[in-house]
Order: structure tokens, then sequence, then C-alpha cells
């Protein structure tokens, strides 16, 4: 029995120093004080259970002092884990003096009372109120942050939770055994006691391990029940977030809580921070430049606490990468290489996310302009309909009621010319006549121009045509009236071409009718009707040896009622290359000319491509 | 029942220019006293159904052509065609529109109503007379109307 106490006390003393050790390597790692007290802590408990296992082989002189110096270590080990629970919740200033001095002259009072060692100590009343206080002061040091730990393990992730607990519930643990041998007095030393003390402190010793350096497989462990609530939320997240804004909150969110970081914030695209969590805006820019582009996925070290550790993820999309960086805490639980694959991973995912809300997002807006520009093509569109009416009821009232005038006028005249001659003056019948003539050709005109404002109403009907049958047809036409004139007319082989039969035909019929017109002082008028392909466009052309125009009036050749002629040379309303051009147009060709006074004119026309002629020329 | 024999032609006129002219082309080939002229589309209505200062008339005393005007005063001329037309007492009346609209929409409507004519008033004075001078001789001389007296 003794030798199986013997045994357990040993590995418990040789546990609390492999755990002591471990600490203090961790600190040695990442030094800051947090780590440093807890190492102080487990590893003075360490270095205590193992000088009471030597104090037997320390020779007798020796043992006062040796004595002296596992007290001093021992308080030293209360006295860091409270200071350890002051970087995690700060103590008052006060209160954190307090207890270091009280903890100094408790273990000076004790060691001033010179305790006596040994199986059955006798103490005289003073030595036993040293040894009541200096428990008691270890209890506090150590049980106020046991219990400390324990309500703020609450509000923590899985892993942290489950860390603080274990830490906490070792060290309750270890003032629970030193209390009830303390209390048990006499019967602690029953060897079934001992024996209870000695398995219960080495089952806290795994308890204090997985407390401050939990394995990878435990934190998995610890994190599983989490992991599933995150993986609902994660898809629920990627799926259903309505913008970027507050994808990136929570997403920043879920993150923290599963590393267990205290700080962090998402910046995407580039450098652009859009979610933070406890850190101002100009330290999140600031550690967004020293990470820069040290993407992948890495350890390391920034801010101003040359101690802080933190864990940047790449963001990365198609179009543009971005980064997540949390920030650790003192409570985070180790940043493992387990924590590092797991959040890169959760960036990845949470990047599709970013770039799957940004397309919707720009989609919506695209809607939203398409809407806009749909409103404004109705709101055109409704326009030129109204446009169109009144165009329409214009030119019902052109067609009706300034015919009717003209009707009279033309009329009469002709009934006093026909009936009333024989009454008139010389003059008199000279002026009835320009007042017959008059009228007549402004029913022409107005005719034409009815004709004219029809031709971009009446709807297209386009067809494959032989063009060359198309123009002679047309010259049939115009050389019906041509009694006394010399005409020589070729008309080459056109290619066939798309267009409205009788539209085209007017076309020709009003080209060729310009070319006999104005070549009527020619005694032989020669007019020629061609066609090349130009940059893969077919131009017709229709040339005559007339009159020709002076280029630089060209530009009003096809508006309405403009002319380059005297009416009493060239009889005509202007409306005739007007029509051409229309006609052209409808068809989506153009129209142009090149002339040279008195030395003949020719009209080009194109049936389609003006669109890509444009383009050209632009 | 027999018509009058009196009345041949209604002209539904509003203009009286080309009352006149119409008048005076009818005249040339003498069909001048059978003309009845009305100025507007309600009058042409009283006219033909014997209402208002047509009361006295009967029904049966129908024209053998009537020239009517689209644009006319009151109720216009496609709607006078359209009453013509519709009532089967007067639906075998030969309408022939004689107007200065060249719209397509204007003829559409005509035919749809069931006109027998659609002429449009030529500006040339001698094509004016012309148009009178057949139309007068078609509609009067050549036309066989349906039997009234059957």
């Amino acid at each position: 029995m003794a030798a199986l106490l013997q045994v357990l006390q040993a590995a418990t003393a040789a546990g609390f120093v492999a755990i002591g050790a471990l600490a203090f390597k961790d600190w040695l790692r990442r030094r800051d004080p947090g780590r440093g007290y807890l190492a102080l802590a487990v590893g003075c408990l360490g270095v205590v259970s193992a000088m009471g296992r030597l104090t037997p082989e320390i020779p007798a002189v020796l043992r006062p002092a040796f004595s002296d110096l596992s007290l001093v270590i021992f308080m030293m080990s209360g006295l860091a884990l409270l200071l350890f629970r002051d970087t995690v919740i700060p103590l008052g200033r006060r209160v954190k003096t307090g207890a270091v001095a009280i903890t100094g002259v408790v273990t000076l009072a004790a060691a001033a009372a010179q305790l006596p060692s040994g199986g059955s100590p006798r103490y005289t009343p003073f030595q036993y109120g040293v040894v009541l206080a200096l428990i008691a002061v270890w209890c506090l040091s150590v049980g106020e942050p046991s219990v400390r730990m324990w309500l703020v393990s609450r509000h923590q992730p899985a892993v942290q939770q489950a860390r603080l607990r274990a830490l906490s519930f070792g060290y309750g643990g270890i003032v629970a055994i030193l209390l009830s041998a303390v209390f048990a007095g006499s019967a602690a030393k029953a060897p079934a006691i001992q024996l209870g003390f000695a398995l219960a402190a080495l089952g806290l010793v795994p308890v204090l391990y997985a407390g401050f350096a939990p394995p990878g497989w435990l934190r998995r462990v610890w994190r599983r029940k989490e992991e599933e609530l995150f993986q609902q939320a994660t898809r629920d997240l990627l799926i259903f977030s309505p913008d970027t804004q507050s994808l990136a909150a929570k997403s920043l969110e879920w993150a923290l809580r599963m590393a267990g970081a205290k700080q962090g914030f998402m910046a995407f695209p580039g450098t652009t921070v859009i979610a933070r969590h406890a850190i101002a805006a100009e330290e999140a820019a600031r550690l967004c430049g020293e990470i820069g582009n040290q993407t992948g996925i890495r350890l390391l070290r920034s801010g101003r606490d040359a101690t802080q550790t933190a864990i940047a993820s790449p963001l990365v999309t198609a179009k543009s990468t971005g980064m997540l960086v949390l920030l650790a805490g003192p409570f985070t639980p180790v940043f493992g290489a387990d924590e590092v694959s797991w959040i890169g991973q959760y960036a990845t995912l949470m990047a599709t996310g970013l770039e799957r809300v940004a397309l919707v997002e720009q989609m919506a807006g695209l809607n939203q302009e398409l809407a806009g520009t749909v409103g404004k093509v109705t709101a055109q569109k409704a326009e030129l309909e109204a446009a169109n009416r009144e165009l329409e009821a214009y030119s019902y009232t052109v067609s009706h009621d300034l015919r009717a005038p003209l009707r009279a006028i033309n009329g009469f005249t002709t009934i006093l010319f026909d009936e009333h001659a024989a009454e008139l003056s010389e003059t008199a019948r000279d002026y009835l006549e320009r007042v017959h003539e008059s009228g007549k050709h402004m029913g022409e005109l107005v005719d034409d121009l009815l004709a004219f404002s029809r031709l971009g109403r009446q709807p297209m009907r386009k067809q494959s045509l032989n063009t060359s049958e198309v123009a002679s047809n047309a010259w049939a036409q115009v050389s019906a009236g041509l009694e006394g004139r010399q005409v020589t007319i070729h008309i080459g082989d056109l290619p066939t071409c798309e267009s409205d039969p009788l539209l085209l035909e007017q076309v020709f019929v009003n080209l060729l009718s310009n070319a006999v017109k104005y070549s009527r002082p020619r005694e032989v008028a020669t007019i020629d009707v061609a066609a090349e392909v130009k940059a893969g466009e077919t131009v017709y052309s229709v040339r005559d040896n007339g009159v020709g125009f002076d280029m630089q009036y060209a530009d009003r050749l096809f508006r309405v009622f403009q002319r380059l002629h005297r009416a009493d040379e060239y009889e005509g309303t202007g409306v005739g290359l007007a029509t051409v051009q229309r006609i052209v147009e409808r068809h989506g060709g153009r129209v142009w000319a090149e002339a040279e006074p008195d030395k003949g004119a020719t009209f080009y026309f194109t049936l389609k491509g003006a669109s890509e002629w444009q383009a050209a020329a632009a | 029942m027999a018509s009058s024999g009196s009345l041949e032609i209604l002209l539904v006129e509003d203009n009286a220019n080309d009352e006149m002219l119409t008048l005076h082309a009818f005249k040339k080939h003498n069909l001048t006293n059978r003309v009845h002229v009305v100025r507007d589309g309600a009058e042409a209505l009283e006219f033909i159904f014997c209402t208002g200062k047509y009361a006295d008339r009967h029904i049966t005393d129908l024209p053998k052509v009537i020239l009517l005007d689209i644009k006319l005063p009151l109720v216009d001329g496609l709607e006078v065609l359209r009453r013509i037309k519709g009532d089967p007492r007067t639906r075998t009346t030969p309408v022939v529109m004689l107007t200065s609209s060249r719209e397509e929409s204007d003829l559409v409507e005509s035919y749809r109503l069931g006109v027998n004519s659609y002429i449009v008033k030529p500006v040339n004075f001698e094509q004016f007379t012309e148009t009178a001078r057949s139309l007068g001789m078609y509609w009067l001389l050549l036309n066989k109307p349906l039997a009234s007296a059957a």
C-alpha cells in the first residue's frame, strides 16, 4: 500500500513537472505575460511536488532551508495563477498590490516561524496560525481565479469554454485536495485516504494539461457540436445573405466564435475593410498594410504589442482578393495547424459567398438600370406615337382642307376660260392664266408632300428583286412623256437587291426623271444606270450629262422643297430627291451626289449597310 | 312601291364651291334638275330617314344615288354611311364617297361599311368634270338598281 502510494505521488509529481515544462516551453515560444504566469503557476506546482518527493533524500541540516524554499515556490504558484487571472480578467491595481504584499508577508512569516516538518508536526499556536494563513492565502489566490474562469467560460466558444473549465476544475481540485488534507486532520493519515488523495491529484494532471495545451484531437472533439451548428449557419450565410455588408459581418462573427478570437476584420476587395470586430478602423487598415500581400495561411506577429498573434487567410475570388484576419485574445486557444487549415477553408468558402453576393448586387443594379431604360424607352415610344398621330391628323387636314380651295381656284378659273373668255381682256386672261397655273402648281405641291409624308408610314414589303428590271420599268414610265427629246439610256447589269418593289421603282423614277429634266439643253441626253461593289457594299448610280450643279449646295439637294434651279427653268416641286432619300434610308441605305456645273450629275445610293458606313466614317 | 322618279341624286356637300362645281359639271350633262343638295350629315340623315324638316317625305322615296363627302359638319360622312347601310330600308341605295381624302384608313373604313364606290375629288377641273359626268352616267343610266318595285 505504502509502495503504491509512493508510486502514485511520484507519478503526480512527474506529471506536474512535465506540464510545467510544457508550459514553460510554450512561454518560450510566445512570450506573453499570461502564458508566463500560467507556466509559472503550473511549473511551481510541479517543482513543489517534486521537492516533496525529494525531502527524505535531503540532509537534515539543509532541510529547514529546503522546506522554506518549497514554501516560497508553493506560494509563488498561487500568486502566479492570480496574476494569470489578472491578464485575462484584470484585477484592480490595489487588489493586485495587496495580494502580492499579503503573499509576501505570509511567506516571510512562515519562514520566520520555522515550521516543523515531518510526519506529524506539532505546531505552536503562532505556527498553527501561520500555516492556516498560508493555506488561506494560497486557496484564495487559486480558488478565486478558478471560480472566475468557470464563470467567464459560459460565454466562450466551445474550445475556450472547455479549456477554461479544465483549468478551473484542475485548480479547484488541487484546492479541494489541499483543504481536505488540512481539515481531515489525523484521518487524512489513513492509507486509504492518502491513496484517494494521491489518485485524485494524479487525475488532475491530464485535466490541467488539457486546460492549457489541449491537443488537436481534443480541440476537434470540443468543437464538434458547435461545428454542426456552424456548418448550418455557414450554409444559410452563403445562400441567403442579401448583401456584402451583412455577409461579411456575419461570417466574421462566426470565424471569431469558432476560432475563439477576440478581434478581427475582413477586407475585401483589396484592403477595403468591410467588417471588423473590437478593432478600430485605423488599426485594421494599418494591419492590412502590414500583412500586405503576404497572403497564404500563416501565423504572424503583428500590432504594436509584438506578442499578439494573428492569423490571416486570403479571400481569393476570380476577380479580386482580400483577407480575413483574426487576432488572438488571452483566452484564445492555440492557433494550431488545425485552426489554420480550418480558417483557410472557411475563408475560401466566404470568398465564394462574397463573389456570389457581389454578382447578385451587380445584377440588381443592372436590373434597376434596365428597368429605368425600359421606362425611358417606353416613354419615348409613347411620345413618338403621339407625335406620329399628330402628324397623321395634320396630313389628313392638309389632304382634305388644303385641296378644297385649290379645287375651287382651279375649277372656277377653268369655267371662266371655257365659258367667259370672250368677256375678258387680254391682260385679264393673262392674269387668270397665272392664277390657274399657280393653283395647279400648288395642287402638285400638296399631292407630292402628302405622298412624301405617307412614305414614312407605309409598311415596307421587302423582297428579292431584279434591280435592272425595276430600273427598266421606271424608265418606261419616265420615257412615256418625252416627245421631241433625244435620249440615250443605258441600264447596266445591276445586282439583285432586297427591297420594296414599288418604293425602289419610285427611287428610279425620281432619279431618271431628274436626269431627263436637267439634260434638256443637251441635243442628245445620255443617261447611264450602273452599279459597282465598293468596300463590300453595292452602290447603284444614275449618271446624266445635264447641267449639273455646284457641289457647295449639295447638302441642300435632299431637303424637302429645296431646289438648286429656278422654277421657270426647270419645273418641279423639290420633293423628288427628298422622297428618294427617305426611301433609301428606310432600306437602311444612303444617297449622295457628285456633280459639276454644266458637266452632268451622278446620284449614288445603297440599300443597306448605312450603319457600317457610319461606324467606319466615325 | 315606286319611287317618285323626280329625284335622282342626293349630294351631301358642305363646301359651297365644291357644290357649285359639281352642279356645274352635272349641268353640262343635263343632270341638274334631279339633284338635291344638303349641307351637313345631320340634314342628310333627316332627308334620308324622313325626320325633322323632311318629315313629310316618305322613306321609300329614295334617291338613285347618294354622293357623300366624308368631312361634314355635325355628323360625319362615315357615320351617315353606317346609318344608311345599317338600316334594311335604305341598305340597297348606292352610296358613293366623293371626298378630298386620300387617306387609306378612310377608304378602308368606307368599304368596310359597305360603300358602293370611293372617289377622290381631283384638283384638276377637267378631271373633276369628267368624274362628275361618268359618275352620273354610271349610277343613273348604266347601273340597274334593285327592283324597288318588287
